[in-house]
């Protein structure tokens, strides 16, 4: 083939050339950030490169969610709220934290879940089991809250992102977990003490082949209430949802 | 930011941090008191889970006493 340059093969400003099986031609410009992309034996393109995430957004409330234009591909995280905190006095025990989840709006995917972490029981029960992930590709387990045996509250659980809520001395409340998804602590009184709250679960995953434009439902789990009354235990601390793209 | 109950057949299945606008599109309940496995009767959050079981140590024998005793009495003598 040989080369023309007859003067109809203009060398367009910001182009390459490739050749057309014919003759030299050249392609628009494209835009600036653009990498060229071949199309085999037709003419190559200029196109925006993919590449790593560069967005995070983070959900501390249920609604929805809609993916934005451009995306198909999200991580997804989600953290279910921290247990309660025991009463040193046995007369209530902490609240369950609440589930946080991601399900189909608009968009049509497998529901991801995680529970939040197991209210506790006050002085001499079994502390509870941490919350669970379920429908990832990594499902997480909370810590389990737990009993202290030497005059202290029993310190909460914590999830992949919240610490836990701290021990607390005799005569004082429970202390609160710690966001997102910490169980709080027991409260201790006299020759009695209150377990901690566990910590809530945590389940991730990558979604492809999404549309942009439609939406997703997300919930946001609440952090268990502490067991009320005079040695109130701590509260856990409310859940989160994680996009990133 | 409120808290609210999805209550299925008078009990709270989850409860959800939302913003009042969300909240009362899906026909949640604020949560006043309690949470998961809570009744809601006559628009009153009531506790009727079941009592946990409390976990009892069993007594030591004599055998075990008499164990820590001599553990006991060995630490004395190392300190005289």
């Amino acid at each position: 083939m040989a080369l023309i340059l007859d003067g109809t093969n203009t060398p367009t400003l910001g182009g390459v050339g490739y050749g057309d099986g014919t003759e030299l031609a050249f392609s628009a410009a494209g835009t600036s950030g653009q990498v060229l992309t071949s199309a085999g034996g037709a003419a190559p393109t200029w196109v925006t490169p993919g590449g790593g995430f560069t967005t995070m957004s983070v959900s501390t409330s249920s609604g929805t969610f809609t993916i934005p234009t451009g995306i198909t591909t999200l991580k997804i995280t989600v953290v279910g709220g921290g247990g309660g905190g025991g009463n040193a006095n046995g007369s209530t025990d902490g609240a369950t934290g609440g589930t946080s989840s991601v399900a189909s709006g608009t968009q049509t995917i497998t529901t991801i879940s995680a529970t939040g972490g197991g209210g506790t029981a006050s002085s001499g029960s079994q502390p509870t089991d941490g919350g669970v992930g379920s429908g990832g590709q990594l499902n997480i387990t909370g810590s389990s809250g737990q009993f202290n045996a030497t005059n202290k509250g029993g310190v909460g659980g914590g999830s992949i992102f919240g610490g836990s809520g701290k021990y607390s001395q005799a005569g004082d409340p429970g202390n609160n977990g710690n966001l997102y998804g910490g169980g709080g602590g027991g409260s201790v009184a006299s020759g009695s003490i209150g377990n901690g709250g566990s910590g809530g679960g945590a389940s991730i995953k990558y979604f492809t082949g999404l549309t942009p434009g439609n939406t997703l439902t997300v919930t946001v789990g609440t952090g268990g209430a502490g067991g009320t009354g005079t040695y109130a235990g701590g509260a856990g601390a409310a859940g989160v949802v994680i996009f990133e793209y | 930011m409120p808290n609210y109950a999805i209550i299925e057949n008078g009990k709270v299945i989850n409860t959800v941090v939302a913003e009042a606008d969300y909240a009362t599109t899906q026909g949640w309940v604020e949560l006043t008191s309690g949470g998961i496995d809570w009744d809601y009767v006559n628009g009153q959050f009531v506790d009727n889970r079941p009592v946990p079981e409390v976990v009892t140590p069993p007594a030591p024998t004599k055998e075990q006493l008499m164990a820590q005793l001599t553990a006991l009495s060995a630490q004395i003598q190392a300190l005289e």
